[in-house]
């Protein structure tokens, strides 16, 4: 909590410094935010090429350029996910995202009413808010899903004989033809800024309202918890996950 | 006692067209026409880009392909006044003089051919005297007796071995057909070869539209970039392309088409029946210059009523009065069941009441037909090759009227003889002849234009619809193979507020009006004898004569 | 004479012998087999197999519906070069019924269709132009007092095989898009009950439909699928894939406007609009009208014709579609940047709510 009625020495005292993202996690994070920038703008630029270079075609390969980055940063993007679907399994507490468990729409709502001011107080995280989980639900996974379906579909069709075809082809049909496919990759990779804006919003908001080092944590792993604050939701957490400021 | 005959499906046309007659002893003494297939493509159109607006009603037809996506390109060329550079006009209009062309061949030969052709009788025939008959009438040089005997075994040994296919069940036999067994035999060669030659005249469309049927259009000019030094483009080899198959198209109209005509309605010339109603209607088409100078026109337009050659009418086809378009007999549903409306007022909201299938009859005097009536101020009126020959002719259209008193001399009939079966398919001869010789000219007027340093064929100036006034409205029309075609369109912030589509069957088969008075297909009916109503062949033949089109008809 | 003959064919009896006995000679014969192989797209292996195959078959019956459509399909179809139109349906099929075509009408037309149907039940081909339509009981399309549905169930319940001919017949095309007035549909909602082959196209290349027509009487079963239901012959691969202006798109060299420069140096048509490269068909390889040209090459985009809905994947000139069609939707680059924009208004009126109030609370604290 940003009690700004404490000293700042005061609070530095009163906080205990977490070590809440692993290195894969922020590993993961930073591939994962990289991936998606290129991604975005490579295949808007697909969506609308703007440069149209002179000369003979042999001379130029922008597009075939563009396209190929957007191939690489695809399978990357894939990589990168499938790894952290071991590491939600592997990680540690604050890696996991249990959607099924009854805190996490408690905390929903908990968390809904904080951000529309209907109360002051939100619940504490060390790890992300239940808000914050189902966004990452769903514009990370639900919307990669798609974005990988709908992309692998596309790429398959490069080579109709070929494996990613025998695996993905369905898609083109079950989307009555590949042009409606394309389009809906085209429409969802504009969730992807549309989360970013939210997440930044929310990063650094919380960062200055509680000071709990929200952001620095992706970069370095610590989070700030208030010590003794009785609020916390990670007492049940087992103690050496939790490392005390130095 | 009156019996009621229907013959349905009508085969060897377009879509689905339902005829019943009632007939007393060999006459016929009341005729129904009713299309039988909608698929309400007016009421698709709505809400959508007007620019692509070609395409979904160019399917209307995939017979007459090409046309409607002409008529529609020009109403929203029309409302927004977008004119399109001289090479596009020339294009199109070799894109319809083909069309019209390739059309008309195929009809002639598989859609009307057999009403005039038996081909049982031409298994009799002595390949040797065909050859003779022939040779006496045209340099077509597949003609030797060798050739006509292969022929003729051709289809000897399909009738032998009981697998008759197309030509199964027919009439042949039948009293109606006059053609000696040699120039039956000569009409089957030629249907043949006409099937083998209408695909290279359609290779026009694909140069300049990409494919043929259906080939493409562009709302403000054509998309085919002409660049005569590219390899990608309308360059040289493309244009020989088509100047070759016009040549080609030449030659097989002077030396197969035309003799064939002459030597057939020399045979048929005393079955004058099959007039029909004696107004005809023609918006005129192909222009030579431009669409809206209508004197430059390949085919003039205007009204000719009762048949009197000496007055033309002009028509308006933004005037309320003049075009009206009735359901009183047809399954859609106006306000006033009776009114008539203008096509910019005009609405397709289907409505049927007909019997539950499977039915045995219609019913004149309820609602019997997908077709809508169209009326020019209130009057039924027939469309079509011999329309625009009698008002070309009207007119005073040389060529047309050379062309006209050239055949009617040779076959010794008067001008009053086009008004009938036998006339309405000697017209359409004629202006296969008209359109052919006059592609070369569109030809040689578009390589002269780009040899002038013209090579524009699209007009960019208004195809970005911020530059569209927020309402529009215009009308497209032209000369389709089967007569008068428009397409009547409204735009309301650049998408498609209403469109209406009268074509030319729309006028021919039209049911009834609100006045009961009939229309072409049923007044034609009433005048053709049966010899035979088991086998109605005379009335397959008046009916083809006008090359109906069902498809096009209901859209 | 006039009758319709009772004879069947024997067993025995061949397409080879047929042809022989016409006066075709040998050579020409395998001239022919060998141009039917390459059509196929197969190798020399298979021409011995295709002349096995012509020398021991009967001339199979073939009974083609017009449902509802625009008869473009059949105009196609009557384009074919190779085989030519008339070759095929004199020499290689018995066409017993195809209403544009036959001689016969009414009662008569609908006596050979009839049978044809007993004759051969379970050994004819029926070949599908047009969409059967659902709307109001059939009702919008009737042939002899009968519903072309109901037509279209009878047919196919004898039939050894169906082919939907073109795109109203395998997606009901453009009676099929918004807000399809007749509800029309795909052959293969109706036929359940018979391998459906999809022969998509608005209308297919006429070589497609024969080639497909002569691969099952070739090799006497159907032609392998895509996944999609169609040849893989001619629907295998994506128009883009072959395309002639294929080098121009991946340099970025792009038609900016009909008849620019670009238009005029045959650059890529992906900016106007273009669906090649969503639109699995032959034009770019087999090519229209025995090869002068396709859409493409003639300077107009694709519109992907052979798509199922392609009608609604509209409008053409932009290389996306509006969302959920052309007649009601928005441009998906609108609706993002529209969202991304209420979306900033939204994190900007939170952001001063937050500023505001968490001020607020902050003098309430300091006041107490
Ligand atoms: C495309 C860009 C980005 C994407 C897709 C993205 C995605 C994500 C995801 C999926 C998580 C959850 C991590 C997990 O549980 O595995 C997360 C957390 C986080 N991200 Fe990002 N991120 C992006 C950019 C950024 C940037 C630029 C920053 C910092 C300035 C940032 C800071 C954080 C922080 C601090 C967390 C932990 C938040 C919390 O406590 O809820 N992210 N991000
Ligand atoms: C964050 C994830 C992604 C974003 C934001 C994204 C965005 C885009 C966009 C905007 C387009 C242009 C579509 C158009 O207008 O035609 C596109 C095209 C494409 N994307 Fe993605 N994409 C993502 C992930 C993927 C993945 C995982 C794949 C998998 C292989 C993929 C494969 C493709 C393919 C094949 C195309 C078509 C490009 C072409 O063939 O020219 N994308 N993408
Ligand atoms: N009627 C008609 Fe058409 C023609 N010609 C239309 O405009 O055939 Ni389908
Ligand atoms: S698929 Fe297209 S071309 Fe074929 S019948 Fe239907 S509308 Fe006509
Ligand atoms: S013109 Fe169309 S199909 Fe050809 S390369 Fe360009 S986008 Fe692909
Ligand atoms: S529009 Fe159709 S004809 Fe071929 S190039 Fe495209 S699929
Ligand atoms: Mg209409």
């Amino acid at each position: 909590m940003n009690d700004s009625s404490v000293s700042r020495s005061e609070h530095q005292a009163l906080r205990k410094q977490v070590y809440v993202w692993q290195f894969p996690v922020r590993l993961f994070h930073w591939i994962n935010a990289l991936a998606i920038t290129i991604l975005f703008l490579t295949g808007i630029y697909i969506g609308n090429p703007i440069l149209t270079p002179r000369g003979e075609a042999y001379q130029n390969f922008i597009m075939g350029q563009i396209r190929a980055w957007h191939g690489i940063f695809a399978f990357i993007f894939i990589a990168n996910l499938l790894f952290r679907l071991y590491w939600f399994w592997a990680g540690n507490e604050y890696s996991k995202l249990r959607l099924w468990r009854k805190e996490f729409w408690g905390d929903l709502v908990a968390t809904f009413k904080y951000y529309t001011f209907m109360t002051r107080e939100h619940t504490l995280h060390l790890g992300h808010n239940a808000l914050a989980q189902l966004m990452y639900f769903l514009f990370i996974w639900l919307a990669g899903a798609l974005m990988i379906l709908t992309g692998l579909a596309m790429r398959s069709g490069e080579d109709p004989g070929g494996v990613l075809y025998s695996i993905f082809g369905w898609v083109i049909p079950g989307f009555r033809g590949e042009y409606q496919v394309r389009n809906l990759h085209h429409l969802f990779a504009w969730s992807y800024p549309l989360f970013l804006l939210g997440h930044l919003y929310m990063v650094f908001r919380q960062d200055i309202l509680d000071d709990d080092g929200t952001v620095s944590s992706m970069i370095n792993g610590y989070k700030f918890e208030l010590v003794g604050s009785g609020e916390s939701d990670n007492s049940s957490l087992p103690e050496d996950m939790l490392s005390t400021a130095k | 006692m009156p019996t009621r005959i229907v013959v349905d499906p009508i085969t060897r046309i377009e879509g689905h067209l339902r005829i019943e007659v009632v007939l007393e002893g060999n006459k016929i003494t009341d005729a129904l026409s009713s299309g039988t297939l909608f698929r309400g493509i007016e009421k698709i159109v709505e809400n959508r880009d007007p620019r692509d607006v070609w395409a979904f009603v160019q399917r209307i037809c995939g017979v007459c392909t090409h046309i409607h996506a002409i008529a529609s390109v020009r109403a929203v060329e029309d409302a927004l006044d977008y004119r399109i550079p001289k090479n596009a006009n020339y294009i199109r209009n070799i894109m319809t003089l083909t069309q019209f062309v390739q059309d008309h061949v195929i009809h002639f030969y598989h859609l009307h051919g057999f009403d005039w052709i038996d081909v049982v009788s031409a298994l009799k025939a002595d390949p040797a005297q065909t050859s003779a008959l022939a040779q006496s009438i045209s340099g077509w040089p597949l003609s030797s007796a060798g050739y006509f005997r292969d022929v003729q075994t051709k289809v000897k040994t399909l009738v032998e071995s009981g697998q008759l296919g197309i030509f199964a069940n027919a009439y042949w036999g039948h009293p109606a057909y006059r053609l000696p067994p040699e120039a039956n035999l000569m009409g089957v060669a030629h249907y043949l070869e006409a099937l083998n030659w209408q695909k290279e005249i359609a290779k026009v469309h694909a140069v300049f539209g990409g494919k043929n049927p259906h080939p493409n259009y562009l709302v403000g000019g054509m998309a085919s970039a002409i660049n005569i030094n590219g390899n990608n483009t309308i360059n040289i080899e493309r244009l020989n392309l088509v100047k070759t198959k016009i040549e080609e198209a030449q030659t097989f109209v002077d030396q197969v088409l035309m003799p064939d005509i002459l030597a057939i309605a020399n045979f048929y010339k005393k079955d004058l029946y099959g007039g029909g109603v004696r107004n005809y209607l023609a918006y005129g088409g192909v222009p030579t210059v431009d669409v809206r100078n209508p004197d430059s026109y390949l085919f003039p337009g205007g009204i000719v009523l009762d048949r009197d050659l000496s007055k033309v009418y002009d028509i308006d086809l933004k005037d309320p009065k003049h075009i009206q378009e009735f359901v009183t007999h047809s399954w859609y549903r106006y306000d006033d069941p009776q009114a008539g409306l203008h096509p910019w007022q005009g609405r397709t909201e289907a409505q049927y009441d007909g019997p539950k299938p499977p039915y045995e009859n219609l019913d004149e005097n309820k609602r019997y037909s997908w077709i809508k009536t169209p009326r020019w101020q209130g009057k039924p009126m027939e469309v079509g090759p011999l329309a625009r020959f009698i008002i070309g002719y009207a007119r005073g259209n040389q060529r047309m009227r050379t062309l006209v008193d050239d055949a009617l001399k040779k076959l010794d009939l008067p001008l009053s003889a086009l008004f009938s079966t036998l006339g309405r398919t000697l017209a359409r001869a004629l202006e296969t002849k008209y359109s052919v010789d006059h592609l070369a000219g569109f030809h040689a007027d578009l390589v002269a234009n780009i040899k002038a340093g013209d090579s524009a064929v699209f007009n960019p100036d208004k195809w970005d619809p911020s530059t569209w006034p927020a309402t529009a409205q215009g009308v497209g029309y032209c000369e389709a193979p089967r007569g008068a075609l428009a397409h009547w369109i409204k735009i309301n912030k650049g998408k498609v507020e209403s469109y209406q589509a009268v074509v030319p069957t729309t006028w021919n088969a039209s049911p009834r009006d609100a006045q009961g008075q009939i229309g072409p297909y049923e007044a034609s009916l009433l005048d053709t004898p049966l010899a035979n109503p088991d086998q109605p062949l005379e009335l397959l033949r008046t009916i083809h004569s006008f090359d109906p089109c069902l498809a096009c008809a209901t859209h | 004479m006039g009758k319709q003959g009772g004879v069947k064919l024997p067993s025995s009896d061949s397409f080879y012998r047929w042809a022989r006995s016409k006066g075709v000679t040998r050579r020409d014969f395998l001239k022919f087999c060998t141009l039917a192989a390459a059509m196929l797209g197969l190798d020399a292996a298979a021409v011995p197999k295709i002349v096995q195959a012509l020398e021991t078959k009967p001339r199979m019956p073939v009974i083609y519906l017009n449902l509802q459509e625009c008869t473009c399909c059949g105009e196609s179809f009557l384009r074919s070069a190779h085989p030519l139109v008339a070759d095929l349906i004199l020499n290689m099929i018995s066409l017993d019924y195809m209403e544009p075509l036959m001689a016969a009408a009414g009662e008569q037309a609908e006596a050979a269709k009839a049978k044809t149907m007993k004759d051969y039940n379970g050994k004819y081909l029926l070949v599908v132009e047009g969409s059967p339509t659902l709307g109001d009981g059939g009702i919008y399309c009737t042939i002899g007092g009968k519903t072309a549905t109901s037509i279209l169930e009878e047919a196919a319940a004898g039939a050894a095989a169906v082919i939907a001919y073109g795109s109203c017949a395998t997606n009901a095309c453009v009676q099929g898009a918004y807000p399809n007035p007749t509800q029309a549909v795909p052959v293969r909602r109706v036929v359940t009950t018979k391998p459906v082959i999809d022969v998509p196209g608005c209308p297919p290349i006429a070589e497609v439909i024969t080639g497909t027509i002569v691969h099952y009487l070739t090799f006497d079963k159907i032609p392998e699928l895509t996944n999609q239901g169609r040849p893989r012959a001619f629907y295998e691969h994506r128009v883009h894939d072959g395309c002639n202006r294929r080098a121009f798109f991946d340099a970025g060299q792009f038609v900016e406007s009909f008849d620019d420069e670009g238009a005029k140096q045959g650059w890529c048509l992906y900016k106007m609009g273009c669906k090649g490269p969503t639109t699995y068909n032959a034009c770019a390889v087999t090519q229209w009208n025995d090869g002068v040209s396709y859409p493409i090459k003639s300077g107009h985009p694709c519109i992907g014709c052979s798509e199922n809905n392609f009608f609604d994947n509209t409008p053409f000139y932009t290389h996306l579609a509006d969302i959920p069609n052309g007649a009601i939707g928005f441009n998906p680059d609108k609706v993002g940047v529209g969202a991304l924009g209420v979306a900033g208004v939204g994190v900007l009126a939170h952001a001063a709510a937050t500023g505001a109030i968490k001020g607020r609370e902050k003098e309430e604290k300091k006041g107490s």
